[in-house]
């Protein structure tokens, strides 16, 4: 009894370690100021002060960086998703020639060190004429989530029974009429995982944004996070605010789709 | 043509047309770039003067001749296994812990896992504002437990305790992974070993050490493999954690890559370096390979 209750205090204090950081970043977003550098500052803000949300959201143009993450991590979800669907639904249902070199070359690509392609990816797309346009960063940040999704809906589909669709074929449907009237609905927790995942990886490229992008206007958060903190007139609590505003949508994801999230990490990634 | 060799020449066909959307990706992403990094890796090229000399095997010469490069591979050797090793010896206890519980796992589980999720460049300065020498949480609490000496100690910006302090960094944001990781093998086991153990006397530690450990040898040695490659590729948490300073004591491979291709414009160098990157990692990934394929037979 004891020790349960041990234990369970235990689990507390690691839960507040682990959530602390993330509750003081917020909080300092909406200190004001003078509590932010008093020299014993505030634990818990004595009024709301929205005056660095504002000043982020506005006066520093997050409004329309957060437009552009929102699009580059949208359209690279849905592109990669749709892509590994049907590559994934191949691999994991079809016996054909060359099926175990394909899958070994797909986890191959996934272990390549994005920083190796960062170099030639600046080279090519300049001369493709896509440096600098969102295609070019989209296409970038694909490089993450199209092998990663392939790898893991692979390992979904696998686990959706056969009979199912082999009953919907004796019915008379085609092939693809099954993978799409009868496997897809079964697979959609882990589609929408997939998805998920791939929205939160584009969401977080900071390293192709700062390689591809080079006009204000087609910034992404990070990237812009990673700009004006060089800036001596951005304030930690300018900082905070942003870094709040940059993690608010993936906080609003995991509250609706958490279960997708550990069964997209769990049951995909690592098996097979 | 014949309806049914129409039908059969399309379902021959059907598994490689569903492939090549992927596949045309991924080789157009990843293998030519790839190649193209290589390639350059032999040719004095410089960004922004086009392509130059052939040059053979200078910028490896190059690579292996700077003191910089020893410097960021000893680091990234103590970053790697550093963070390997602390965020799998943590995350493997929080989850043993977390599996004895019988109410409330998956509200722990949720609550824990939220780091993994948050954009790195947001955790990377969210931390240097913890560890803010004048006002971050941390010195303004060593100041009110009455150590005044560490009241505004540069804990980033300190050559001794820059590595640190990105290490503790790095294992906030690493142990949820490990941790739900592991807790989703430990499920897995049957219960029944547990019960024999119990039957011929075992204590919990005897327990964990002669049926829960052996059991997760497998998904411990993958995640040691998955973690050293996502963390000795990932570049944006060191850089905008530390930027690789104080006195390049931070600078890891990535960084340096970086820093030679956009920074010095040396491109045939840089192409060399992650060249030499990826052949590093290709070796211990075979190792982790290898040792695996022992464990499993």
């Amino acid at each position: 009894m004891i020790a349960r209750a041990c234990l369970y205090l235990l689990l507390v204090l690691v839960a507040l370690a682990m959530l602390f950081p993330i509750a003081w970043m917020v909080l300092t977003a909406i200190k004001p100021t003078t509590e932010i550098y008093a020299f014993k500052p505030t634990w818990l803000p004595s009024e709301i002060d929205w005056s660095h949300l504002k000043q982020a959201w506005i006066d520093r143009k997050f409004n329309q960086y957060f437009l552009n993450s929102l699009l580059v991590a949208t359209i690279t979800a849905l592109f990669a998703t749709v892509v590994s669907v049907l590559g994934g639904y191949a691999l994991s249902r079809f016996e054909f020639r060359g099926k175990r070199l394909i899958s070994a070359y797909v986890l191959a690509v996934y272990l390549v060190p994005v920083i190796l392609l960062a170099l030639p990816f600046y080279l090519i797309l300049s001369a493709v004429g896509l440096f600098d346009t969102m295609p070019g960063l989209i296409l970038a940040v694909s490089t993450y989530a199209v092998p990663f999704s392939v790898w893991v809906l692979r390992g979904f589909f696998a686990q959706v029974p056969p009979e199912i669709e082999e009953a919907a074929i004796v019915d008379g449907a085609s092939r693809l009429g099954a993978l799409y009237w009868v496997v897809l609905p079964v697979a959609i927790p882990g589609i929408l995982a997939t998805a998920l995942f791939s929205f939160i990886l584009a969401w977080d490229d900071y390293l192709f944004a700062l390689i591809v992008v080079q006009s204000d206007s087609l910034r992404t958060l990070p990237l812009a996070i990673g700009l004006l903190a060089s800036d001596y007139e951005v304030s930690d609590g300018l900082m905070m605010a942003m870094g709040t505003i940059t993690t608010l949508p993936i906080v609003i994801l995991y509250l609706f789709f958490q279960r997708y999230f550990i069964s997209g990490l769990t049951s995909g990634s690592v098996k097979g | 043509m014949n309806p049914t060799v129409n039908s059969r020449w399309q379902s021959a066909a059907l598994p490689y047309l569903m492939l090549a959307p992927a596949l045309l990706l991924l080789t157009g992403l990843t293998v030519v770039p790839l190649l193209y990094s290589v390639g350059l890796s032999f040719f004095e090229a410089r960004l922004g003067h086009g392509s130059g000399a052939f040059v053979g095997l200078a910028n490896y010469q190059r690579v292996l001749a700077d003191p910089r490069f020893w410097n960021s591979l000893a680091n990234t050797v103590v970053w790697v296994t550093g963070s390997v090793l602390s965020q799998i010896a943590v995350g493997v206890v929080l989850a043993v812990l977390l599996n004895q519980l019988q109410a409330g796992r998956v509200f722990f589980r949720s609550a824990l896992f939220f780091p993994w999720v948050m954009p790195v460049a947001v955790i990377a300065f969210l931390w240097r504002w913890i560890f803010n020498p004048q006002n971050g949480i941390v010195n303004v609490t060593m100041r009110d437990i009455g150590l005044d000496s560490m009241g505004a100690f540069p804990w980033l910006t300190d050559p001794d305790t820059a590595m640190g302090t990105a290490l503790i960094v790095n294992l906030w944001r690493g142990v949820p992974f490990v941790l739900v990781m592991v807790l989703a093998a430990l499920q897995g086991i049957p219960r029944d070993e547990y019960e024999a153990a119990r039957i011929s006397g075992a204590g919990p530690l005897r327990e964990f050490w002669f049926v829960t450990l052996p059991n997760l040898k497998l998904i411990i040695a993958t995640l040691m493999l998955l973690r050293t490659m996502q963390i000795a590729n990932n570049y944006s948490m060191m850089a905008l954690l530390t930027g690789g300073g104080p006195a390049e004591s931070t600078e890891i491979l990535p960084l340096l890559v970086y820093f030679e291709a956009f920074g010095a414009h040396q491109l045939g160098k840089a192409s060399a370096l992650a060249v030499l990157l990826l052949l590093l990692l290709g070796i211990v990934a075979a190792g982790y390979v290898r040792l695996l394929k022992g464990e499993q037979r």
